[in-house]
């Protein structure tokens, strides 16, 4: 009992406390009053500062720059005194249209972000066509290099795993090679995420790597995930694919998962997820068992027969499966026959098509001609098969390279359907014109008549949010804002705000796709 | 002995939560706001409408609240420095003295303007109200400040389904039960 008197103060101070902090911070909010280069403002030269004053004491929670041509790393930490906030901007910056998206917290209460748009330079219309491009390097090639690694480690090494406890037991000295592959995945992976760093960066050298910039980027990214998932998994791969066979194989679903958490899967939410997990599963499954097949031929010849008979039975279904997700993911990604042979994704994915239905015609060949003729001795079909097994091979090396390459390009979603204004009758509309990165005509089509309409746009993917704009009246029922804000590619929201009267107010969400600017 | 360790350990606690408290204190609030968020049924009750900040930096020359159609009466209190104006509400003409009494408020919209309440400054407007005859409504005090340099900043908005703690709120009062 004494020792529970002894508490009592504390407790009592943890209840006053509770009292005090708990109500207090629930509604205050920080405003922008004043920025520099202001909203909607075009200067002539970079400013060597953004300074945004708000009307409270504020401690910053990030500040994010992106341009036409993507994210702008800033070189310093923003810099709070007081209600002002100032952070030093890159030396060189292209003419264009910027966004600066900022993230504040008053002294006790929510977090509060917007975003502003300002240009530098004459081109706040849109970005000159043929401007420097902004990479001093070309980290995407890298980027695409080490991408191919991986998928060529998550093969061998997390197929193998696979074939080894689907299929048959794999020869000790092929699961050596395959551990050494699956660690090479591994280490592809972590790599991965300073390189996607460095490519975010637009970084000037390679040394980058060497510092904690890259990595610290890229940790703010889904990017961290994959690499880290991947490389954990391929190393349980690696570690224990020599002793035993249940263990790799489960790892190698979780590298599949892994592959799948981000990328333009990871923005399509869950079910694009397992669709590309699925489609991982299976081309490793059926590319990773190429050298073991080829190696169990070479030593058994015709008594390979049951288990390359097994294999096939298993192979059509991860044929089946790898069609399936594939064509799936084509179809949510392009959205239009136009997009498979006018954008560079699309034909990326069709010349993947005409791979992959290459590998099928051999693998086809192999189940028809080679393996009924396996059983009988002295046929040659041994032989011939692991023949046709290295010529897959070497496409299969082929479709993952094209594979390498369509994770770098982005997927062009289909632009919004352009309403017709007059025969759209009930549901207000929203239409962007030309729904390319630079300068858009926003126009919103009401039946009723408010006072006014504001639009705030947001690109959760880039970070930009809060970015608003009053639009004017542009003929019954239509409300326009034109400008060069929406300068970056990808899913916008608009919200809509329309003041009915003074004291009430309606919002409406839409959404809308920007694309990129010259294609 | 016993007492004295409790002694003791209660003062730097009660210092910490002086020092606490006192630094919670001024720029809590942002918000255009009423003093109370709970008003009881069947009452003639005194409103405070609390006004810490002008609009983005600007100070505020005008702030017009409109009056939720549940209340019963209200009678706005004016203000040295300011023009306190009313819109009456369109109500349909009662007929006995007992009707009109009950009939809601004969404002839907109190003003006042003219004056100047920088930034920095905080003040209150002071309604007295007839709040409705049943516990359990909701209302909702939209508000619009009119600021120096044309700016207007308006506390209207409502929570809806995915917004329920929306940037510009109108301040929401339960009804309660009379005690």
């Amino acid at each position: 009992m004494p020792h529970l008197i002894r508490l009592l103060p504390i407790l009592a101070t943890l209840a006053l406390l509770w009292t005090v902090v708990l109500p207090a911070g629930a509604w205050a909010h920080a405003e922008l009053v004043a920025a520099s280069p202001a909203d909607g403002e075009t200067v002539h030269h970079a400013p060597p500062t953004l300074s945004l004053r708000f009307n409270e004491a504020v401690t910053t929670l990030g500040i994010t720059l992106t341009g036409t041509t993507g994210p702008v790393a800033l070189p310093a930490r923003p810099v709070a005194n007081g209600t002002t906030i100032a952070v030093r901007l890159p030396p060189f910056m292209a003419p264009g249209t910027y966004l600066a998206s900022w993230r504040v917290v008053s002294a006790d209460g929510h977090p509060v972000g917007g975003t502003i748009a300002f240009g530098i330079g004459e081109a706040t219309a849109s970005p000159a066509p043929d401007a420097p491009p902004h990479l001093a390097l070309p980290w995407e090639w890298a980027v695409g290099a080490m991408r191919f690694a991986l998928y060529a480690g998550f093969a061998v090494g997390a197929g193998g795993a696979l074939f080894g406890w689907l299929v048959a037991p794999v020869p000790a000295r092929l699961r050596r090679g395959m551990a050494w592959a699956a660690a090479g995945g591994a280490l592809a992976a972590l790599l991965s995420i300073g390189l996607q760093g460095a490519l975010l960066l637009a970084a000037d050298s390679p040394r980058i790597l060497l510092t904690v910039e890259p990595w610290a980027v890229a940790a703010g990214t889904s990017v961290l995930w994959r690499g880290a998932v991947v490389a954990a998994a391929l190393s349980v791969v690696a570690a224990t694919i020599t002793r035993t066979r249940r263990l790799p194989a489960a790892a190698a679903v979780v590298a599949a998962v892994g592959l799948a958490l981000s990328g333009h899967a990871a923005s399509g939410g869950a079910g694009t997820q397992a669709l590309l997990a699925l489609h991982a599963l299976a081309e490793a499954f059926w590319l990773g068992a190429f050298w073991p097949l080829a190696e169990i031929l070479a030593a058994e010849g015709p008594g390979a027969a049951p288990i390359i008979d097994r294999f096939s039975w298993l192979a059509v279904g991860a044929v089946a499966l790898l069609l399936a997700t594939g064509v799936t993911q084509a179809v949510l990604h392009l959205g239009s026959w136009a997009s498979l042979v006018g954008t560079t994704h699309g034909r990326l994915i069709l010349a993947k098509l005409l791979g992959a239905d290459w590998l099928l015609t051999l693998a086809a060949v192999n189940r028809l001609h080679y393996t009924p003729r396996l059983r009988a001795v002295g046929s040659g079909a041994a032989g011939g098969l692991r023949r046709m097994i290295a010529v897959e091979a070497v496409v299969a090396v082929l479709v993952l390279g094209l594979t390498s390459g369509l994770t770098l390009t982005a997927p062009r979603e289909h632009a919004a359907p352009q309403a017709p204004a007059l025969s759209a009758p009930t549901a207000p509309s929203l239409t962007v014109t030309p729904s390319k990165a630079g300068w858009n005509r926003v126009t919103v089509t009401l039946e009723t008549a408010p006072k006014e309409v504001w639009v705030v746009f947001a690109n959760p993917a880039a970070h930009i949010d809060g970015l608003r704009r009053q639009m004017r009246p542009d003929g019954p029922g239509q409300w326009v804002h034109a400008g060069p804000e929406l300068a970056v590619p990808g899913l916008w929201t608009a919200h809509i705000e329309m003041l009915v009267t003074d004291f009430d107010l309606v919002t409406l969400h839409r959404e809308f796709t920007i694309q990129e600017p010259n294609q | 002995m016993k007492p004295f360790p409790a002694t003791a350990a209660m003062l730097p606690a009660l210092a910490i939560s002086a020092l606490t408290v006192l630094a919670m204190a001024p720029p809590a609030l942002a918000h255009v706001t009423l003093d109370r968020s709970e008003l009881p049924a069947d009452s003639y009750v005194r409103v405070a409408v609390r006004v810490p900040h002008g609009c983005e930096g600007a100070a505020m020359t005008g702030l017009r609240v409109r009056i939720p159609a549940e209340l019963r009466a209200v009678k706005p209190a004016p203000k040295p420095g300011w023009t306190l104006t009313t819109v009456p509400a369109d109500a349909p003409p009662s007929t006995t003295p007992a009707e009109a009494h009950d009939a809601g408020p004969a404002i839907k919209e109190v003003s006042w303007q003219g004056g100047n309440l920088p930034d920095a400054f905080y003040d209150e407007f002071i309604l007295y109200i007839r709040t409705p005859a049943e516990p359990g409504p909701t209302l909702y005090f939209a508000t619009v400040q009119e600021c120096e340099g044309g700016k207007v900043t308006r506390w209207i908005e409502r929570p809806e389904a995915g917004n329920e703690r929306p940037p510009r709120p109108a301040y929401p009062v339960r009804i309660v039960p009379k005690p």
